[in-house]
């Protein structure tokens, strides 16, 4: 019996970049049939760190592995006329076409959205881009960086007495894939009820725009240009953080009251839990965090004031005792946790979110993330490793198009596959 | 333009803040039928969380709600009320949505009986999201935060800023919005399987799992090679000059990625510095990353002397990848942002005018049919009418007993 999964039957051709690529293991991971074509020798992304063992190898990028499981692989010159004879057999058989090419760049070779359509009239191609496919920016010259500047998101991120700061690696193209991913369902859907398939158009630039939640927003309403505040966030003229120093490291702890009901419950329970460590001040104790709090009637030292018996406080404990004691008493703490404090989380350990998977070609095991979302039926799994350069060549080739193997020889030589 | 994508398909949202009323605004800019429960008594964040119109904090001047619940019908229940649990119920059995919503605190549904087993007894083919900040199970299941304590404990806090000194953050609520985007996955491919079957199916979001998912490969730096990622403002290993430069006037900056040494050479012509791309401590990719403080302060001291939108303009005309680091005001004026319509003024009954902004995405055949947001309980006679067949005497006593809220009623809310 076949595996129950959301999207089993359905194929998708994967022909996109670095972290884009996240869009069809989306697919792969919810069991549709996805198969990544690369040109001979692999696609540059496997050329993105970091690599297994710190060996530079297009089979051993960790980039690769983490967003391109749940995929086979073939390699394809669609650039040469064989190549595109192939791709196009292939597209007969396929439901998705995702890309992540130059805008005009499919166009160009004769696999643009209506030459795919002769092939296959319901095909539905999603082309992800940083700016999108047309308009006055489309052909510009990008790199994660830059989309992530176009998206306002990088302006305010950082701290204030310095220049803005990105994620410290490139993730706005694996926003690009999650988009892509949404988006071409949505094209998915369309054509379940309507028969037909269309171009899905998936700009970065607005997509991440949102992550920067809306501040933008800010100049709509209240033309004011939201800056970046580093560590803390502001309410009115007062500014508090979000992220303290504490015994190992930093934590998280959003204080205050006023209006934000929960939040003022939490720092009652907080002042609770200080109080019982002998560490909270008489004053302290006496603030009425829901009525008695209103940050927009604060100066900035009075702001400091209060939350210096925190800062106190939290110097003496751990990332930890502060994760277990917020969960513990309600309050809203997490730690500021790096990969290391991720990785041992117990909390993860328990949802069984980690996956083993097997790297026969390494004689090795790895560990992998579980899936974006956990499904009561037809669950998400890692049922297979990221595919090796051309692993699946025979397979598609020679088992499903019917190639015969002196041809395959022919397409090696010429350096098609 | 044909029929719209969603048509037919209906949507309980009973969820609050950005992450699931975001991925469900979505299907109703494409056509789907979206009922927000809300109430007046404890006021949803997206109307009390952010920027306000004229500066006035109510519940319908709030710019987050216009973003978040845009193309949706706003009911207000006070579901502390049996009475108005059951009205929720009748939705379910009579009005048949398609989708069901909701971000509580793991426990909150199940004590008000409208959890995943209690819905599925009488519709066994729903589709029921939860969403919260550490999934339904687990040891941490009932920890409380927002946005900013997901960006933490998910890893993105600790990557933002400088390596010599403490984290950044991300900014505001950044790791709801992963959340967002995989949610909308999940939910369109139980629709598609819900059609195929009939079967429904529970998803149970964790946040910080989907933000995981996204940094998968850092996390894989760590569990294979033992080696933690950490923050380096904005640089890259292949890459220099890879960063943000400052530009004339406060507060301007541009983004300039270099890859290769042509890149390079490219930008020396445009900078009018030639001689750079000869100079041995820039001359190759490996020397730019040798003396890479070096490069960034004599980048920095050219790009001052220009707008950020001219930096731009002169890297982008020899093919060099360069943006200006747009501002929140920038997104308004963005060029290619118009082009897409991105922002769509819209007639609002109480600001006037708003720029409400439309889905990122854009499809050859299929328009939106995306609409401003609503006021509190604004359709709670239309719901009540269309949807349950009620009189108007009977949605009267529905007021008049509270079940149905029509006033705030937080101390501190809207002053």
């Amino acid at each position: 019996m076949q595996e129950d999964t959301m999207l089993g039957g359905y194929r998708v051709l994967d022909l996109t970049e670095g972290g884009c690529a996240f869009g069809g293991q989306a697919f792969g991971d919810l069991g549709a049939d996805v198969i990544k074509i690369e040109p001979p020798g692999g696609r540059p992304s496997r050329d993105l760190g970091p690599f297994y063992k710190d060996i530079p190898d297009r089979n051993k990028s960790l980039f690769w592995f983490a967003y391109n499981r749940n995929k086979r692989g073939i390699t394809l010159d669609i650039e040469n006329a064989d190549g595109r004879d192939l791709f196009k057999r292939l597209v007969g058989t396929a439901d998705l076409v995702l890309e992540s090419y130059t805008p005009g760049y499919l166009n160009g070779l004769g696999l643009g959205y209506s030459q795919l359509c002769e092939v296959k009239s319901d095909i539905i191609l999603t082309s992800i881009t940083p700016y999108g496919l047309e308009g006055p920016k489309s052909g510009h010259k990008s790199s994660d960086l830059t989309t992530w500047a176009a998206s306002v998101v990088h302006y305010i991120c950082g701290d204030p007495d310095r220049p803005p700061t990105w994620l410290s690696w490139p993730c706005a193209g694996i926003h690009g894939g999650v988009e892509a991913a949404s988006a071409s369902l949505f094209a998915l859907w369309h054509r379940e009820i309507t028969g037909e398939g269309q171009h899905v158009d998936v700009p970065i630039q607005p997509y991440l725009m949102q992550h920067s939640t809306g501040s933008y927003w800010w100049w709509e309403c209240m033309q004011f240009n939201l800056p970046r505040m580093g560590r803390y966030t502001r309410y009115f003229s007062v500014r508090y953080p979000y992220i303290y120093d504490c015994k190992d490291g930093y934590v998280h702890c959003q204080l205050g009251g006023g209006a934000a009901a929960g939040v003022a419950n939490s720092t009652r329970r907080f002042v609770d839990w200080m109080d019982e460590e002998g560490m909270a001040p008489e004053w302290l104790k006496q603030i009425d965090w829901f009525f008695g709090f209103d940050a927009s009637k604060m100066t900035a030292d009075e702001m400091d004031d209060i939350l210096q018996p925190f800062h106190t406080f939290l110097l003496t404990k751990t990332k930890s005792e502060v994760s277990e004691e917020a969960v513990r008493r309600s309050i809203i703490a997490c730690p500021v946790s790096d990969s290391k404090d991720i990785c041992s989380d117990r909390h993860l350990r328990a949802r069984g979110f980690w996956q083993d998977v097997q790297h026969q070609e390494l004689d090795d095991t790895l560990t992998y993330c579980g899936g974006f979302v956990r499904l009561s039926e037809a669950p998400i799994g890692v049922r297979r490793r990221a595919p090796l350069v051309g692993e699946h060549n025979l397979e598609i080739y020679e088992g499903e198009l019917g190639l015969k193997r002196h041809e395959l020889a022919v397409l090696r030589q010429a350096n098609v596959i | 333009m044909n029929q719209s994508i969603f048509s037919g398909i209906r949507v309980l949202d009973m969820a609050t803040a950005a992450t699931a009323p975001l991925a469900l605004r979505w299907l109703g800019d494409y056509g789907a039928t979206v009922v927000k429960v809300e109430t007046h008594l404890r006021l949803d964040v997206a109307r009390m969380g952010g920027a306000f119109y004229q500066g006035i904090t109510e519940p319908d001047h709030s710019g987050y709600q216009m973003w978040w619940n845009a193309s949706k019908y706003s009911i207000t229940l006070n579901l502390d009320k049996p009475e108005a649990r059951d009205l929720v119920k009748s939705l379910l059995v009579e009005w048949r949505p398609h989708i069901m919503a909701e971000s509580f605190r793991p426990g909150v549904m199940k004590k008000w009986g409208l959890d995943y087993d209690s819905v599925k007894a009488v519709r066994p083919d729903i589709i029921y999201y939860s969403t919260c900040l550490e999934g339904q199970s687990g040891p941490h299941s009932q920890r409380l935060g927002y946005g900013p304590a997901t960006n933490n404990m998910s890893g993105l806090g600790h990557l933002a800023g400088w390596p010599d000194r403490a984290p950044s953050g991300m900014p505001i609520a950044y790791g709801d919005f992963p959340s967002t985007g995989t949610g909308s996955i999940a939910l369109v491919s139980a629709l598609i399987r819900q059609r195929r079957t009939g079967r429904g199916v529970y998803i149970d979001q964790s946040q910080y799992e989907a933000n995981l998912c996204i940094l998968a490969a850092p996390l894989m730096e760590y569990s294979v090679n033992g080696r933690v990622m950490t923050r380096n403002g904005n640089r890259l290993g292949r890459a220099a000059p890879h960063g943000v430069y400052p530009c004339m006037g406060t507060d301007r900056w541009v983004a300039i990625a270099v890859f290769n040494d042509d890149e390079w050479r490219r930008f020396c012509r445009v900078t009018g510095h030639p001689e750079w791309a000869e100079d041995a401590r820039f001359a190759t990719l490996l020397a730019r990353k040798r003396n890479e403080d070096a490069l960034d302060r004599l980048v920095a001291e050219w790009s001052r002397g220009h707008t950020a939108e001219e930096v731009e303009a002169m890297m982008q005309a020899e093919g060099v990848a360069a943006n200006v680091v747009e501002d929140n005001r920038d997104i308004y004026e963005d060029s290619q942002l118009q082009h897409y319509g991105q922002f769509r003024d819209i007639a609002h009954p109480v600001v006037g005018v708003v720029r409400s902004q439309t889905a990122p995405f854009r499809f050859s055949k299929s328009g939106d049919t995306h609409f401003r947001a609503p006021l509190l309980g604004e359709h709670n006679h239309y719901v009540l009418s269309e949807f349950l067949g009620m009189s108007d005497d009977e949605i009267s006593d529905l007021y008049a007993a509270g079940i149905v809220t029509s006033e705030v009623d937080l101390p501190s809310a809207g002053k």
